[in-house]
């Protein structure tokens, strides 16, 4: 029945697949400090998503050349269809692995929901489309590459690391014996991430659907796949049957549901060029080639497209579901810019910012910065000092997922700029490392009824021993029993090094939003020494660090010993 | 103990003290004396200095058995290089590493918990590749738990127990190695108070009285020999800096660190003033406990220039 030609097929479907996937979790491996260097960039996938460029750029009403490559896969769907969703996009092979794993445990569903649910994706699409028209950036909630990404970075890597770690320490007793002692000395980082229940729920979701229907994810909800199928209607190259004895067999192994009328009619929105359909058919009367003009198809039923695309179209443009939809999508984006903590159109005066908003180094101003993140979580997987976290509502409900900084857990690295590298749509502009060393992101504060120093007049300075910047003092005061901690606010970066070693249980050092630097364009250097700031880790000047307040009232000897110092 | 035991023996010392022929800077009357000193303070180029000082002490033989298993506790927790004098000259503690391998020491590790981005401190302190043009891999920054071990502190008084360095408890010998400089909250830097970097949690030293978990902390793991590297010397605003550095060139030994860390605070001005032993508040409170001297004047400091 099949011939050695057909079989080769899927399995050429299956090898693109598997470079794909792999191509996609070794760029994932490469967003890390110091940044592996490769030919192609770490967020290529991200850039080819669809939606993610082109509503950002909708959003905040400006042209990323990102964009191009997303055009570039809406583009392919014209001539090649759905090819995208079929063998390139991470989350739909990752959807079809665990349909194999299902299958071979003897499981997995065929349930057919009415074709009318696919209309959900396009509901969906046009949401989204209609908020970033109005200037909200929703694509994250849908975008499969911003959630693969997470999925992937975020939730998997770390449970990998663990388990290597706990390889490790299962071999730590023998390694030595085995003459492998280096690997009782091999680092393997933990990491830890906030709102990863809530990826989990959302994948536990995603995968029971896809125990009751294959790619139930890409056939009913992803708005980037229903961007796909508006522009795959008839693509140049597509399905065709040349012979047909309605069997049935190819619209039953179809994992799209894109085979109607027992196997000649097609739909082309839906297909994803997989080619399951020519490997099953018993007369080998499917074929998928370029249309030809000269074509003299089967009958006028079997080229006929199911006009679903069109319809779907006509239906999204129908009065009562664009104006539902766009409704929506208007009370959506108006109730984004009127909650109270929203920072999404004013953060002067009236606006609420959380003291805990600390964005990462470079990040443009925040109603911006909130359009144009598209949450897909690269910078946190390459935050070196895991620090870098997806937000709750830190920065309002308009802000979840985004990243900020959580020095308790780890501390901006003055010598690392990392996250402006992999961010794919400049919401952390790229900096070299000396531009971004002045790229303020906030000043540490001193909580001075917490610290030991200045409330319970212990001799503790732990964050003046850690400042990179120089920017904690040491002043002797007649008040406080020690000498105490003071920061110099014009030489904090608000890397969080001094919060993070802080030796209280709940930091006496935290380091707020205050200051920081914004920046949409220009040079962060220029305008932070025009500002007056100092910002030079490691600097061996005694400007700013290094100064001290004797008192020198009444000049007795014990108030002039040097810090530290006792009687 | 049964290390501590063998090097009061002053016979040990006397023996290898002969084996050596003295320099001929060295006056008639110190040719002649048979113990080795109590601390050696040696001026010179740093690598030199180190080798003189311990020469004085009555070599590294004397601290290190063929096979025993060594720590080096240089000051490696800043991302600087070395003309910052906030982490150990490389040059020192390549040479108190080459000096433990001559005296055939079995495994000898460099180790400290960086403060700052660990990988940078390790590269441009120096100190891992001077330790790496001798063995690769044995200088290391331990960060993570699962290269600590719980373990009590009997002779604790604030601090009764800590996670410490699993290599630190099972090595023979303890070599601090630390850089002169000043340190904010407890005065001084010097070999005591950089016992702090073999520990995982360092937090609950700063919450009781810091003074004295140090104390507690080197009554657990008190170094067998301290070599004070004051090459360079941060003498304010440590122990991070920036602040002002001088250059006295000299390395401090002595098998009490107590002693050592006593004549490192005498020998220096700290912002500015001559300073007593006594206050630097863990040096007295491990002399009143009986850790160690901080006596220097009756104890036998020899000075020696090259």
């Amino acid at each position: 029945m099949k011939t050695g030609f057909s079989l080769r097929l899927p399995k050429f479907r299956r090898v693109v697949q598997a470079v794909s996937l792999f191509l996609f979790l070794w760029l994932l491996t490469r967003a890390s400090w110091p940044l592996l260097e490769s030919v192609l960039p770490p967020d290529l996938f991200l850039k080819l998503d669809p939606l993610g460029m082109s509503m950002a750029s909708l959003a905040v009403r400006e042209f990323l050349p990102p964009i191009f490559m997303g055009l570039l896969t809406v583009l392919s769907a014209l001539i090649v269809g759905r090819i995208f969703c079929g063998y390139i996009c991470p989350m739909g092979i990752t959807l079809d692995i665990f349909q194999r794993i299902v299958r071979f445990l003897g499981g997995g569903g065929k349930e057919c929901l009415p074709s009318g649910w696919r209309r959900i994706k396009y509901l969906f699409f046009l949401f989204i489309l209609i908020s970033a028209l109005l200037g909200v950036n929703l694509t994250f909630w849908g975008s499969p590459l911003s959630l693969i990404t997470r999925f992937y970075g975020l939730l998997i890597h770390p449970l990998l690391l663990m388990s290597g770690r706990l390889l490790l320490d299962l071999g730590y007793p023998v390694f030595p014996a085995l003459g492998w002692e280096q690997l009782n000395y091999l680092s393997v980082p933990v990491r830890h991430f906030d709102a990863i229940y809530f990826i989990l729920g959302v994948f536990a979701v995603l995968f029971i659907l896809e125990m009751k229907q294959p790619r139930f994810w890409c056939r009913y909800l992803c708005p980037a796949g229903a961007l796909l199928a508006l522009f795959s209607h008839r693509p140049r190259w597509r399905r065709k049957v040349i012979q047909c004895r309605h069997c049935g067999r190819c619209a039953r192994q179809c994992p799209a549901g894109a085979i109607a009328a027992g196997g000649a009619r097609t739909v082309f929105s839906e297909c994803l060029v997989c080619r399951s359909c020519a490997d099953v058919c018993p007369v080998q009367g499917i074929k998928f080639s370029f249309i030809r003009k000269d074509e003299v198809p089967l009958s006028p039923a079997a080229s006929q497209s199911q006009d679903e695309a069109v319809n779907a179209l006509n239906f999204l443009l129908s009065r009562r579901v664009f104006l539902g939809v766009a409704g929506s999508g208007i009370m959506l984006a108006g109730v984004q810019y009127s909650g109270v903590d929203s920072l999404l159109a004013s953060q002067g005066p009236g606006s609420i910012w959380s003291p805990a908003l600390i964005r990462p180094p470079g990040s443009v101003p925040e109603g911006s910065f909130l359009n144009l993140c598209i949450r897909c979580g690269e910078c946190m997987k390459a935050c070196p000092t895991n620090g870098l976290q997806p937000a709750w509502l830190t920065a309002g409900a308009e802000g979840i997922f985004s990243p900020i900084l959580r020095s308790r857990r780890g501390y901006c690295d003055p010598d690392c700029h990392v996250c402006g590298l992999v961010c794919p749509t400049r919401a952390i502009s790229r900096l070299s490392l000396e531009e971004k060393q002045w790229a303020k992101i906030g000043t540490a504060v001193v909580e001075q009824k917490r610290c030991l120093a200045w409330f319970e007049g212990k001799n503790c300075v732990v964050c003046q021993e850690v400042c990179p910047y120089g920017a904690v003092t040491v002043q002797v005061m007649r008040e406080a029993g020690a000498p105490v901690p003071v920061v110099n606010p014009s030489r904090c970066f608000g890397c969080g090094l001094c919060e993070y070693h802080c030796p209280t249980r709940l930091p006496s050092i935290v380091v707020e939003p205050l200051n920081a630097l914004r920046l949409r364009e220009g040079n962060y250097k220029k305008t932070a020494q025009n500002m007056g700031l100092y910002l030079q880790p490691g600097a061996l000047d005694e400007k700013g660090g290094g100064i001290y307040s004797f008192p020198g009232n009444g000049g007795e000897a014990e108030e002039n010993l040097p810090p530290g110092f006792m009687p | 103990m049964n290390r501590r035991a063998f090097l009061k023996i002053p016979v040990g010392g006397l023996l290898v003290t002969a084996g050596f022929s003295l320099p001929s800077v060295l006056t008639p009357a110190l040719a002649s004396a048979a113990a080795p000193p109590d601390v050696a303070v040696v001026k010179g180029s740093p690598a030199a200095a180190a080798r003189e000082a311990i020469r004085l002490l009555g070599g590294m033989e004397r601290f290190v058995r063929p096979g025993d298993r060594v720590v080096i506790k240089p000051n490696m927790s800043f991302a600087h290089p070395p003309e910052n004098a906030t982490n150990t000259n490389p040059e020192v503690v390549r040479e108190v590493l080459v000096m433990c391998k001559e005296a055939r020491a079995g495994r000898v590790l460099v180790l400290d918990n960086a403060l700052q981005n660990p990988e940078l401190s390790l590269s441009r302190s120096g100190i891992r590749d001077a330790c790496d043009s001798v063995e690769k891999d044995i200088c290391k920054h331990l960060q993570d738990i699962r290269y600590y071990k719980e373990a009590g502190i009997p002779d604790g008084k604030t601090m009764t127990s800590n996670s410490f360095m699993s290599d630190v408890l099972e090595a023979d010998v303890l070599i601090a190695v630390p850089i002169c400089k000043s340190h904010n909250g407890a005065g001084v830097s010097l070999s005591l108070k950089g016992q702090m970097g073999l520990i995982y949690d360092r937090h609950i030293m700063h919450r009781g009285y810091l003074s004295t978990a140090i104390v507690d902390l080197c009554t657990r793991i008190k170094p067998d020999l301290a070599i004070i590297d004051a090459s360079r010397v941060l003498t304010n605003n440590g122990p991070g800096g920036p602040g002002r550095i001088i250059t006295p060139g000299e390395v401090i030994a002595s098998a009490d660190p107590v002693s050592a860390d006593a004549v490192a605070v005498a020998s220096y001005e700290w912002s500015g003033q001559k300073l007593a032993p006594r206050n630097v508040g863990y040096i007295r409170e491990a002399h009143e406990r009986g850790l160690g001297r901080m006596d220097i004047e009756a104890l036998d400091v020899r000075r020696v220039m090259l």
